[in-house]
């Protein structure tokens, strides 16, 4: 992989870790402002529904400072992913504080997780997969 | 470059369509109303001789001590009841108000003749989901003396729901507490893994909700002081219903999340219903819920969105009545 693109790939993946950090803070506050009015009700799901796009955001984070920098596939992967999973969870939060019920839950958790674990499979085939050396003109694929 | 276009639409598209997917789920599960069928003409099957002879209610009545007649000439009627509000041939009503745990408590105490006038009712007389009125509209229409809110059956997609002797849903969710009661008048407190709802039908259930937990059995309370429906870990406006001895029954609404009143526990309503004397009580659906008519008047106070006084719309009622 050339060093500029590299290094782009590094900053991109640096400023979505952010982004998904700054978006896992959001979720928590909303979680804790809908816990307050609940009158005692809580729910896992509403609790941890910040978990998915922290973890998400920490592995962005982390992953730049690897010797493979996952691209454009693996990011596609991962953020709907993540997104869809946090939706999931705090629909279903919403659902079990109310104290009622939809056989449509678990699809968005579901979608979310296959997703991610998509994301994982992509990154890791990524990593496996032997680095051409620096300068042999060819440029590292998708993940 | 491309590639990267190609992921910032799919990025957009797919969380698009997850928001739309997430905002049909919360319409589903809140709005969008479905109606499947008109509630049918009460089953009074139970209620022919061989009424009440099921194992079940037999070992409540001998729990009670009872071995008395079941018969609906054997209920004597109270007529020099002070605090009576209601009565007649057939019912009597006694309405007595509280204030325990900082919390005002309404209780209905409630004689009848025969358990055919302990009945519920369906909001716009269908069941279904998403298919609500207020308590009072519902006891309005249907002619109640005394209404509570029922189990809000429709919040639900398991949990056996048997009104009037007639079976409108037959899957349970285990584990769930269900209340049964017998055509004799009897309760009892049974779990959906145990019999059918067809079954429970043919042992002379005549109604059976599903919300629980059961409060009292055997004149013993069965919830600790950590029991709680689902994790609702605070004090909350609460209803139940209870049966004191043969015919005999107390319709229980607590008020809270207001100012005046905090509300109750599970464990602090199960302790109260027992020192009223009953032998078997359930909790129903409470919280913004929980509301109690009485001859088209609503005593409590409900509260509906946060504590503002309100009532909340609800799938179905208990009530007492002769239409």
């Amino acid at each position: 992989m050339y060093t500029s693109e590299r290094l782009n790939r590094q900053r991109l993946l640096h400023s979505h870790g952010l982004g998904l950090l700054f978006a896992a803070a959001l979720v928590a506050l909303f979680g804790a402002v809908y816990e307050q009015f609940s009158f005692g009700v809580w729910s896992f799901w509403m609790v941890y529904a910040f978990a998915p796009l922290l973890l998400g955001g920490i592995w962005l984070l982390v992953l730049p400072k690897r010797k493979s920098v996952p691209g454009e596939l693996f990011l596609g992967l991962l953020e709907p992913g993540l997104v869809m999973l946090t939706l999931g969870m705090l629909l279903a939060g919403v659902v079990e504080i109310y104290g009622t019920e939809n056989r449509l839950l678990p699809v968005l958790p579901t979608a979310g997780g296959l997703l991610v674990l998509a994301a994982g499979i992509v990154r890791g085939a990524g990593a496996c997969r032997k680095q051409p050396r620096a300068g042999a003109g060819q440029p590292a694929g998708g993940a | 470059m491309k590639i990267k276009k190609l992921r910032l639409v799919w990025t957009g598209v797919s969380c698009l369509l997850a928001v739309l997917f997430a905002v049909y789920v919360l319409m589903d599960t809140f709005l969008i109303s479905q109606s499947y069928q008109t509630a049918a003409e009460p089953n009074l099957a139970g209620f022919s001789s061989e009424a009440g002879q099921n194992l079940l209610s037999q070992s409540a009545l001998s729990a009670q001590g009872g071995e008395e007649e079941n018969s609906a000439q054997a209920q004597q009627l109270p007529t020099d009841d002070e605090n009576l509000v209601y009565s007649d041939e057939n019912i009597a009503v006694a309405l007595r108000t509280y204030r325990e745990y900082d919390t005002d408590i309404y209780v209905a105490e409630v004689w009848l003749s025969s358990a055919q006038y302990l009945k519920t009712a369906f909001a716009d007389n269908s069941y279904g989901k998403n298919v609500t009125a207020k308590t009072s509209e519902i006891a309005s229409q249907s002619g109640a003396i005394l209404a509570i809110n029922g189990d809000y059956y429709g919040a639900r997609e398991s949990g056996y729901v048997i009104r009037n002797g007639v079976v409108y849903r037959d899957y349970g969710s285990s584990g769930t507490d269900i209340l049964c009661v017998y055509a004799d008048g009897s309760f009892a407190i049974t779990n959906s893994g145990e019999s059918s709802a067809q079954e429970l039908v043919d042992s002379g259930v005549w109604q059976a909700f599903s919300f629980g937990p059961g409060l009292v059995e055997n004149g013993a309370i069965s919830v600790d002081e950590n029991t709680e429906v689902g994790k609702a870990m605070a004090s909350n406006p609460r209803t139940a219903i209870g049966q004191i001895s043969e015919l005999h029954y107390v319709f229980v609404v607590s008020d809270g999340r207001t100012e005046q009143s905090e509300g109750l526990s599970l464990y602090q309503l199960a302790s109260f219903l027992q020192r009223l004397g009953v032998e078997t009580a359930y909790n129903l659906d409470g919280g913004g819920s929980s509301t109690m008519v009485l001859l088209g008047e609503v005593i409590n106070k409900p509260t509906t969105g946060g504590s503002r006084t309100k009532e909340r719309s609800v799938s179905d009622i208990v009530y007492v009545g002769t239409t």
